[in-house]
């Protein structure tokens, strides 16, 4: 089986069925990682280009090595923040990528929809490597991959998702693939963070944190910060600390062994404490792991014949 | 010359004219009504049988960007779209590349329309220097230069200038157009705010944003005793706070445009950046209070909304996309198929909306065919259907969001001033003498 579209440009496209297809495809290249020689042939010749607007070190290096173990070509484009600020339009970058007969593109954006727009005017495959505040498919396909390794199961799962949520690049792609899986998810944070209209999501929303993650088998924390853009959401690091950090008393009202797993660089202290990251960290390195086998699993599905 | 609009259903809301009948036309003005006028020997005939006969439509809402951005609109292109489209009077309003604000811009407009236009173009001349909201323009000046109302064309956040603009504008007897959206709640914002935004990524400006600055307007409105307009109205509580404002007897006028009352926010799906527009798209619920609006006499007229923009203007980054869609050519055409074909609207409503309702508002010429009164007429084709083309637009702006879009209503024939300025889709050559008094 392959993927309906010629593009992975979020989790709202994608349906159950191709997500557990994706899933188990990255399991069969995880088994890869534990042997001597790590590179398969499947996309020799083909060609990835990375297409990076704003920086994102894990993400790209991540697209990278899944691309060369598949042995495919590949190169790294930076590009300036936006068409606006280069004076080239998307579809100007877009056609002249593709005149470099690239056959995959990885487009990281700090502004919605970015990836879709250019979607819209090539032939190659896109990838949606995160497009700002909108959706980072690959991001949750590797939590997805992470909660499967260690929970075996979604139905009914009680998943906790904690963060600066208009602003966080997985929330939205979280929600859907969780919810597309069958698991219970709950948005918590102070009302200022909920996305408007996420009860249509079927989701529940917790303004204590204490509620949130009460017998929580999961919970995902993205890192949190203030700047211009929410500094009337957040009044300040220490206010959000006291209320919202991951704390071993709070971990306690979560289910035993509770996973709980961290999106990026992590701000100890703030959305997480020292305690915990430690105790988190270990699935934070299985993450970057999980991370390769699951792009690789995306370049080849989305290489595969479409039905 | 003379013309002889011969057996369509002329409809004159002004005067409670509905039947079939024909129009004669004589040196610029309506010169008969009547049921077999027999042609006099030096008139041109036009057939509009199964056509509508109709006020031409007054426009209250249109941008150009001549001189300042020459890939956008200019006057002659504005005007020659507003031809097509069965527009006769359209009202200009102050933009960043035209503010409108001194009276050597309005005198521009002016002088080029009679020169390369073909409709009649009229300012509205800005509330506010530059358009910052702070100091007040030289009203009186810019009315006597022929500006019809003042208005900056998006919010004055400062509730002090306001109401001295509304003050000020009293004297020289000019109503005030207020743009309906208080900045700091609208700030950052690029489409309707709820699910479809969250869905989207996209940072929403909420219905209070339009409600609070209406409410607000309306009790300067109260507190002045002077005519406030608002422009556009989008939201269902603010259609109410303006249906209230009115029963209390309140100088309180609206308009809205097509895109309001047939495009929700889920036109923004996919990125479509034509769908950006401000105010937004709004829900679903909003677009059917805006219809109960327009139906109940709440919303006094419906304008174009006209912003044209070039390509480079929409083919980036949804965030940094310009607002607006180019409106005025179509208009007539979207609001008739909702309106009439699509909700059951009268057409005597549907034709006091798009001309008598709008040029009462601003005491302009047209909205009706009364004996004498100025020769500004469309024919539209009620019977045909047809597909709106982006790509054949007079207007330098092809930023609609309806290409593709089948349609009814679509202008056949536009008189303005008795010369004939379009016939089926073809253009007069400007100037239109008409435009030169």
């Amino acid at each position: 089986m392959a993927l309906q579209s010629k593009d992975l440009l979020g989790i709202q496209a994608l349906s159950e069925g191709e997500l557990r297809v994706i899933l188990d495809t990255a399991a069969n290249f995880q088994t890869l990682a534990a042997r001597p020689v790590k590179k398969v042939p499947a996309l020799r010749g083909k060609t990835v280009a990375n297409l990076f607007y704003e920086p994102s070190t894990r993400t790209r290096l991540s697209f990278e090595l899944a691309a060369k173990r598949l042995s495919a070509d590949f190169i790294n484009i930076t590009a300036a923040t936006s068409s606006a600020a280069t004076g080239e339009t998307l579809t100007d970058t877009a056609k002249t990528v593709e005149a470099m007969q690239v056959d995959f593109l990885v487009v990281r954006h700090s502004m919605a929809g970015a990836a879709h727009q250019l979607a819209r005017q090539v032939e190659c495959s896109v990838i949606n490597a995160g497009d700002g505040p909108h959706e980072h498919p690959t991001q949750t396909l590797v939590d997805l991959f992470t909660i499967w390794e260690n929970e075996k199961r979604f139905e009914g799962l009680k998943v906790a998702i904690l963060g600066d949520h208009p602003r966080s690049p997985a929330t939205i792609s979280n929600i859907y693939g969780l919810k597309k899986m069958g698991a219970e998810v709950t948005l918590v944070g102070p009302s200022t963070l909920i996305p408007p209209g996420v009860d249509q999501f079927r989701v529940r929303v917790a303004t204590r944190l204490e509620d949130g993650i009460a017998g929580a088998d999961v919970i995902l924390l993205s890192r949190v910060e203030i700047t211009d853009a929410n500094r009337l959401q957040i009044p300040s690091l220490r206010e959000y600390a006291r209320f919202y950090c991951l704390t071993p008393r709070r971990l306690a009202l979560a289910a035993d062994d509770a996973l709980v797993l961290h999106s990026g660089s992590m701000n100890r202290g703030v959305e997480i404490s020292p305690e915990v990251a430690d105790y988190a960290f270990p699935l934070l390195v299985q993450q970057v792991t999980n991370g390769i086998a699951v792009r690789m699993a995306v370049l080849y599905l989305l290489a595969g014949e479409r039905e | 010359m003379k013309l002889l609009i011969k057996n369509g259903r002329v409809i004159d809301p002004s005067r409670d004219v509905d039947l079939v009948c024909d129009l004669l036309l004589a040196d610029g003005v309506v010169a008969a009504c009547e049921v077999n006028l027999s042609a006099p020997e030096d008139a041109e005939i036009y057939d509009a049988t199964g056509k509508w006969v109709v006020p031409g439509a007054v426009d209250l809402h249109v941008h150009f960007s001549e001189p300042t951005r020459a890939d956008r609109e200019t006057v002659a292109s504005l005007s020659r779209a507003a031809a097509a489209g069965g527009v006769t009077t359209a009202v200009c309003r102050p933009c960043d590349d035209v503010p409108l604000d001194n009276i050597a811009v309005a005198e521009f407009l002016l002088s080029k329309n009679r020169r390369e236009g073909l409709v009649r173009l009229k300012p509205v001349a800005a509330l506010t220097r530059g358009l910052r909201g702070e100091t007040l323009t030289d009203v009186g000046d810019l009315v006597t230069g022929g500006a019809l109302a003042v208005g900056d064309d998006r919010a004055v956040m400062d509730s002090q200038v306001m109401r001295r603009g509304l003050e000020y504008a009293r004297a020289f007897a000019v109503p005030v157009i207020a743009f309906p959206q208080d900045e700091s709640l609208a700030a950052g914002g690029v489409m309707n705010e709820g699910f479809v935004s969250t869905t989207l990524g996209l940072k929403g400006i909420p219905w209070s944003a339009e409600e609070v600055m209406v409410i607000r307007d309306i009790i300067l409105a109260r507190m002045t005793r002077w005519r406030v307009h608002v422009s556009p109205v989008t939201v269902a509580g603010a259609v109410e706070l303006i249906r209230r404002a009115k029963a209390d007897g309140i100088k309180v006028t609206c308009d809205t445009s097509p895109h309001y009352f047939w495009l929700t926010e889920r036109a923004v799906e996919g990125f479509n950046t034509f769908a950006k527009v401000s105010p937004p798209l709004r829900s679903e619920r909003d677009v059917e209070a805006v219809k109960v609006g327009l139906a109940d006499g709440t919303i006094d007229a419906v304008a174009s909304h006209h912003v044209p923009l070039s390509v480079v203007d929409k083919d980036v980054e949804f965030d940094d996309a310009a607002f607006g869609i180019s409106g005025i050519e179509t208009y007539v055409a979207v609001a008739y198929t909702a309106l009439v074909a699509g909700a059951g609207m009268s057409p005597a409503d549907f034709v006091r909306l798009i001309s008598a309702g709008p040029a009462k508002l601003f005491g302009l010429p047209g909205g009706t065919l009364a004996v004498g009164a100025p020769a500004d007429v469309a024919v539209l084709d009620v019977k045909g259907a047809s597909v709106i083309t982006a790509a054949s637009f007079f207007s330098r702006g092809k930023n609609t969001a309806f290409d593709g879009v089948e349609v009814g209503g679509k202008p056949a024939l536009t008189v303005v001033g008795g010369n004939v300025v379009m016939r089926d889709g073809k253009l007069a050559s400007p100037p239109n003498p008409a435009l030169a008094t």
